[in-house]
């Protein structure tokens, strides 16, 4: 129970990072909301709603992830402490990773209840998120320990994610990109290999992160060229 | 807790940071003086355990720098204050330093917080104490980060241009902080302002280009000017040869104060140098001065 101060100062120290989730949910439910008021049909309004957790709120945590990294104003104070800075960036990911999975369930569990969720069903419905999630911060994280950018980072990021949404039908039906299409529950649905393509974005998103750690763990990896 | 550098190199690509630096740092408040670019905030960043040396050996208190073991052991007895602490902007005072001393290992939550409300007395924050830490003055956020520094009783405090920005007062106030807090401990400052060394410090040492250029009392440094300063008083601009320390505009002319190995004009005289001008005499050894 010791640590249980350090991880609510982590949650504060978040600030706006730790309401990125949050503001994802909320705007797919304003999304959903404006579309229904232009009289949009129920299929469709199902897959904007499952659109906010496989693409939004993957995204705010991909964005919220390089802020993780990228945005210490104490970096080279936390650098000289006893705590391993690993060990604090992997407190800061679970914090950030904890929410969107806590906002993701709670909104998957709402949708199942009251009768909008078109996603497959359990045990795998929590793929529908967690995978893009995890592939989506994993590229975050390796981005932002090789570039040491904000900028370069975000733009990744965003634009892997909107290249991915604009080239839909090519990472459809491209054998190689198959595997690597973050949004195949919203844009095809469940097909047969929707599973693999799951196992796919899982394993290679926590490559992708693992090897972030790993090039985080030279601390000057974490200095900015400005910072050495 | 002493430190022991001997040979040591830290390159950065192809600029060399540190080039084959040797220092013995006694206990006591100790500078560090330099210009921008001499190397100080490497070496600090070395000492903190933030960069390994590319080649070189560093102890400290008995422990080798470049070792993990060694680093850990420095770093849970060490004080870091670096250039340019940023802050958690939605913690306040109490809980930004209640986080580091998480960090820094102080589980007895009784004993950190009391810690905590002894150093904030100590620094005068006590009435900001639950002010958010982004409402702070440039000052107040120096003072956090000494109180930061001091979590955990260090035997080594490093900190690197703590008084860089600060307006007067609150850099006297801040450097007789620093010197208080000496008793016991090793406070390696680092500046490139000489008045701080002068005011707090019994010996420093000098870099410049990566090395050690001087290390022993700061009254030593004086030395290095006498003879080689002098007063001019003239119109116009200063005269060439030597450089102009000082320039003072008054009724009969212009007094320029000046270090210059040979007399820079047959109107200068010799004057008995300050510590000011035995600094830039040491900073321009073998070139023009």
């Amino acid at each position: 129970m010791k640590h249980l101060p350090l991880w609510r100062h982590e949650l504060r120290r978040a600030g706006w990072t730790a309401c990125s989730p949050a503001a994802a949910l909320a705007a797919t439910l304003a999304l959903t909301a404006a579309a229904a008021a232009f009289g949009t049909a129920r299929p469709q309004l199902e897959r904007i709603l499952l659109t906010g957790l496989e693409a939004l709120i993957p995204l705010s945590a991909g964005m919220a992830a390089v802020a993780v990294v990228s945005r210490d104003p104490s970096r080279e104070l936390q650098l000289t402490l006893p705590t391993p800075y690993t060990t604090t960036l992997g407190r800061r990911l679970a914090v950030l990773g904890g929410l969107s999975a806590a906002l993701s369930i709670a909104f998957s569990a709402a949708l199942a209840l009251g009768g909008w969720w078109n996603g497959p069903g359990l045990p795998y419905a929590p793929l529908v998120w967690a995978a893009p999630l995890l592939w989506l911060t994993g590229l975050a994280l390796l981005v932002a320990a090789l570039g040491r950018s904000v900028v370069l980072a975000t733009t990744t990021v965003a634009a892997v994610w909107l290249g991915e949404q604009l080239f839909a039908t090519s990472f459809a039906t491209t054998p190689g990109l198959r595997p690597f299409f973050l949004f195949m529950t919203t844009r095809i649905g469940v097909p047969t290999d929707w599973d693999a393509n799951r196992a796919a974005l899982t394993t290679s998103g926590a490559l992708l992160a693992a090897l972030a750690l790993i090039l985080l763990r030279r601390p000057e990896r974490l200095l900015t060229e400005e910072e050495t | 807790m002493d430190i022991q550098i001997t040979g040591l190199r830290r390159t950065f690509g192809k600029v060399t940071a540190l080039d084959g630096l040797d220092l013995a740092v006694p206990g006591g408040m100790y500078g560090l003086l330099g210009t921008n670019g001499a190397g100080k905030t490497t070496l600090m960043r070395v000492l903190a355990g933030v960069l390994p040396p590319t080649a070189g050996t560093v102890r400290v208190g008995g422990h080798d720098l470049t070792t993990r073991t060694g680093r850990l052991a420095v770093q849970r007895r060490l004080g870091y204050l670096p250039q340019d602490l940023g802050l958690y902007p939605d913690l306040s005072a109490q809980e930004f330093l209640d986080y580091v001393g998480l960090l820094k290992g102080l589980d007895d939550t009784a004993a950190r917080r009391r810690q905590i409300g002894e150093l904030l007395d100590m620094v005068g924050l006590t009435d900001a104490v639950g002010r958010k830490l982004r409402g702070f003055s440039g000052g107040m956020r120096r003072r956090v980060g000494i109180a930061q520094a001091l979590l955990g009783d260090p035997a080594l405090v490093v900190v690197d241009e703590p008084t860089a920005g600060l307006d007067p007062e609150e850099r006297i106030r801040f450097r007789t902080l620093l010197a208080s807090i000496a008793a016991g401990r090793t406070v390696l400052l680092s500046t490139h302002i000489v008045e701080d060394v002068a005011q707090t410090c019994r010996d420093t040492a000098v870099m410049a280009r990566g090395r050690v250029v001087f290390n022993g009392p700061v009254a030593d440094i004086v030395q290095r000017a006498e003879g080689i300063t002098w007063e001019l008083v003239g119109q116009g601009p200063p005269p060439a040869g030597g450089v102009v320390v000082s320039a003072v505009s008054r009724s009969d002319g212009t007094h320029y104060r000046l270090v210059s190995p040979t007399r820079p004009d047959p109107r200068a005289v010799p004057v008995q140098p300050s510590l000011e001008e035995g600094y830039v005499a040491l900073m321009h050894a073998g070139t023009s001065a």
